[in-house]
């Protein structure tokens, strides 16, 4: 696949889903691994590198544009995938101008409370994936605890609960 | 925007740099960001409304790209303009995005070893703590009793029980709003009481 191919399989498949995930990673599994560009495991190695590593997840897309074309398919990946962001600014522009309408505030607030669920729905299910023994469950407690009773901040609260979790792993598995 | 630019808070590029970098340290996806970015821009900085945070995520979730993507250009164009969306999109990738390729580079070495199992199961559990501590954050002015809680809570049941494309749940949240829920919240946020 060339470089070109790779950014307009991308940029579209991006587009067509609305960014949403899980869509985006069957088209691409579909597309890549199927069609022989990529291993499976390098696939299912790029896609967890996205839940392992900071920022969002669509960010494993760099990784499947490095192993795709270097340092020039990486890049290429996350403008591709940053740049129909750009249309937020039209529409909040466009917001503007409206937002004192009855049904837009109707709508905004409809739309701000299903996107409160929409968070909680996201936590549940990372909690579902990520809670899965003693050690996770103590180091996702220690971090609410660092964060609320220690009063520290949220990375420095993360970071922290992350140690603790590391040595336990370590101490465990000696 | 033309009113928003009017009140827009002095904020210097390399400050909105900063603001992002460290919000682009957070684990956990986009509402490991968001949480980052919510304790930055709302709680130390108080450069924005918490409301108005939740606003520009609602409407970032409908965009064709990631969600956090749309934020930071809508925060970055309202506090410095274009060259804004610029710097606050670079800073917020560059932590995610070097440690993807150099993990990627060192995928012979790591793709069969537990390092990565190690991460998932440390550093996972960790951003799920500032992952619901931003959820209950954010969604806190819709604790009381009110259609808005039932919305959400309808919206999480339908988003765990049928799975629906998250856009499609949010614009069916907007359109049914638009009929029962018109008109402003009861409870008004900073911004909107200087509004008239």
């Amino acid at each position: 696949m060339s470089f070109g191919q790779l950014l307009l399989v991308i940029f579209t498949y991006n587009l067509l889903t609305f960014g949403n995930g899980s869509a985006v990673l069957a088209l691409l599994q579909h597309r890549l691994v199927d069609d022989g560009v990529l291993g499976l495991n390098q696939f299912l190695y790029a896609y967890a590198l996205g839940r392992v590593t900071p920022g969002q997840n669509n960010l494993y897309l760099a990784s499947i544009g490095y192993m795709v074309s270097g340092w020039l398919g990486a890049l290429g990946t996350i403008v591709a995938i940053q740049l129909p962001g750009y249309l937020v600014i039209p529409v909040l522009k466009g917001y503007e101008r409206v937002r004192h309408q009855r049904s837009v505030q109707g709508f905004i607030r409809g739309l701000t409370a299903a996107s409160v669920g929409l968070m909680f729905a996201v936590a549940f299910n990372i909690g579902q994936e990520a809670l899965t023994g003693l050690v996770p469950w103590i180091v996702f407690v220690a971090s609410l605890a660092l964060v609320f009773l220690a009063k520290r901040g949220l990375l420095a609260g993360m970071v922290g609960a992350a140690i603790l979790g590391l040595g336990l792993k370590f101490i465990l598995s000696i | 925007m033309a009113e928003v630019a009017e009140t827009r808070p002095r904020l210097s590029l390399a400050q909105l740099f900063t603001i992002f970098f460290k919000a682009g340290c957070g684990f956990g996806g986009g509402l490991g960001v968001l949480a980052l970015l919510q304790e930055q821009l709302v709680t130390l900085r108080r450069i924005l409304p918490d409301k108005e945070l939740m606003t520009l995520w609602s409407i970032g979730r409908l965009m064709p790209s990631g969600t956090m993507t749309a934020v930071a250009f809508a925060v970055g164009y309202r506090l410095c303009g274009f060259i804004g969306t610029v710097v606050a999109l670079i800073a917020m990738i560059i932590p995610g995005f070097i440690c993807v390729v150099v993990l990627t580079i060192a995928y012979g070495y790591l793709a069969h070893g537990a390092v990565l199992e190690y991460i998932d199961a440390t550093l996972l559990p960790a951003a799920l703590g500032i992952v619901w501590i931003s959820a209950i954050r954010l969604g806190k002015p819709l604790f009381r009793v009110s259609l808005d809680i039932a919305f959400a809570m309808v919206a999480c049941l339908l988003l765990l029980v049928t799975h629906v494309n998250p856009a499609v749940m949010l614009l069916i949240g907007g359109f049914a709003g638009a009929i029962l829920l018109r008109g402003p919240s009861e409870k008004k946020g900073p911004q909107e009481g200087t509004k008239r």
